[in-house]
């Protein structure tokens, strides 16, 4: 799955590819999505969700300079608002707010998902999270799952691993999440 | 329309090319005159976005807020730290700001209507100044967190 994001950026451009590309883009990544996120909302919840997703996007494609990065984009600010309620939350009840916990399988499976959810059927998210897991070591595991499971922020991420800064967490785990994505992308090109 | 349909998807993205051509608009002054030489805002905004009925409703939709507030907004009739404050710092980001200058317009048209409205302060962010200061950078940093430089 790839997309022309610059084409898709550019109100004035060629409207015959570009109306395309953009519903092909609405119906590749909407289902996907919808699939990453059930795990922590559901019914109405997760349609405001994913509207809230494409609301934003929409709006500020033009500075996405790496098409590669778009699943993980749209993932982010999935995860930007799920933290938006769960910080009202916190005001409102003055409770902890934390993402729904995950049973060990499942959040390895997020991990898959955070990474590669736009080229991973649902039915391939556990054998992607086996993958993902033979081909990294004890700590970038640890620092995959505190970045796509209990939704850390970089600051945070950087603290708990001894790291230099957000900046070097989000590095890192960028490095890392574009490396198993292509690795990920080959090993489903090959079985296929 | 039902959400998340082909209808409903369609309409967001004619209402985000209006924004997207406000950026492009942005870009291209801002290449020629700095921010600081503007007097706020609402004088940038009003430079890059028409003021056709249709296009500002269709700005002030993908923004989520009432066209009226944009209108008064590009015409520098309206304070702009009354408007929704994600929605203000989304305009700062499409005017294609840094946070340093998206403060010093909103300031500039803040303490402009300060100055008219001495003592009669109803509506949006309350309090001292630091305070709508500190609100302003805190809903800049968030709109920050969906830049996709942090995905």
């Amino acid at each position: 799955l790839s997309f022309d994001t610059k084409l898709l950026g550019n109100p004035d451009g060629d409207s015959s590819r570009r109306e395309p590309e953009w519903s092909r883009l609405f119906h590749a990544m909407t289902p996907r999505l919808r699939y990453f996120f059930a795990r922590q909302v559901s019914g109405d919840e997760l349609d405001d969700l994913v509207a809230g997703i494409w609301q934003r996007a929409v709006l500020r494609i033009a500075t996405l300079t790496d098409p590669d990065a778009l699943w993980s984009w749209l993932v982010t600010i999935g995860v930007n608002l799920l933290n938006d309620g769960r910080r009202a939350e916190m005001r409102r009840d003055q409770r902890l707010g934390r993402p729904i916990p995950l049973d060990l399988a499942q959040a390895d499976e997020h991990v898959a998902g955070r990474i590669a959810g736009d080229i991973l059927s649902s039915s391939q998210y556990r054998e992607g999270a086996g993958l993902i897991r033979e081909r990294v070591s004890e700590r970038d595991w640890e620092l995959l799952h505190l970045w796509a499971v209990d939704e850390l922020t970089h600051a945070e991420i950087a603290e708990r691993m001894g790291l230099a800064s957000a900046v070097a967490s989000r590095q890192q785990v960028s490095r890392l999440s574009r490396r198993l994505r292509k690795e990920l992308a080959s090993v489903i090109k090959e079985v296929a | 329309m039902d959400q998340l349909s082909e209808a409903w998807f369609l309409r967001l993205r004619q209402n985000a090319d209006e924004v997207l051509r406000t950026r492009q608009r942005a870009k291209a002054l801002l290449d020629q005159r700095p921010a600081d030489r503007f007097d706020g805002i609402g004088h940038l905004l009003g430079k890059v976005l028409p003021s056709d009925d249709q296009v500002i409703t269709r700005f002030s939709e993908a923004l989520g807020i009432g066209s009226p507030l944009v209108a008064q907004l590009r015409a520098s009739e309206l304070d702009p730290v009354h408007l929704p404050l994600p929605a203000l710092v989304l305009i700062g980001y499409v005017l294609e700001l840094n946070e340093e200058s998206f403060l010093e317009l909103v300031w500039r048209d803040h303490e402009r209507f300060v100055e008219l409205e001495r003592g009669t302060m109803s509506r949006g962010p309350s309090g001292e100044p630091a305070d709508i200061k500190r609100q302003l950078r805190e809903a800049w940093a968030r709109a920050g967190e969906d830049d996709p430089t942090n995905a």
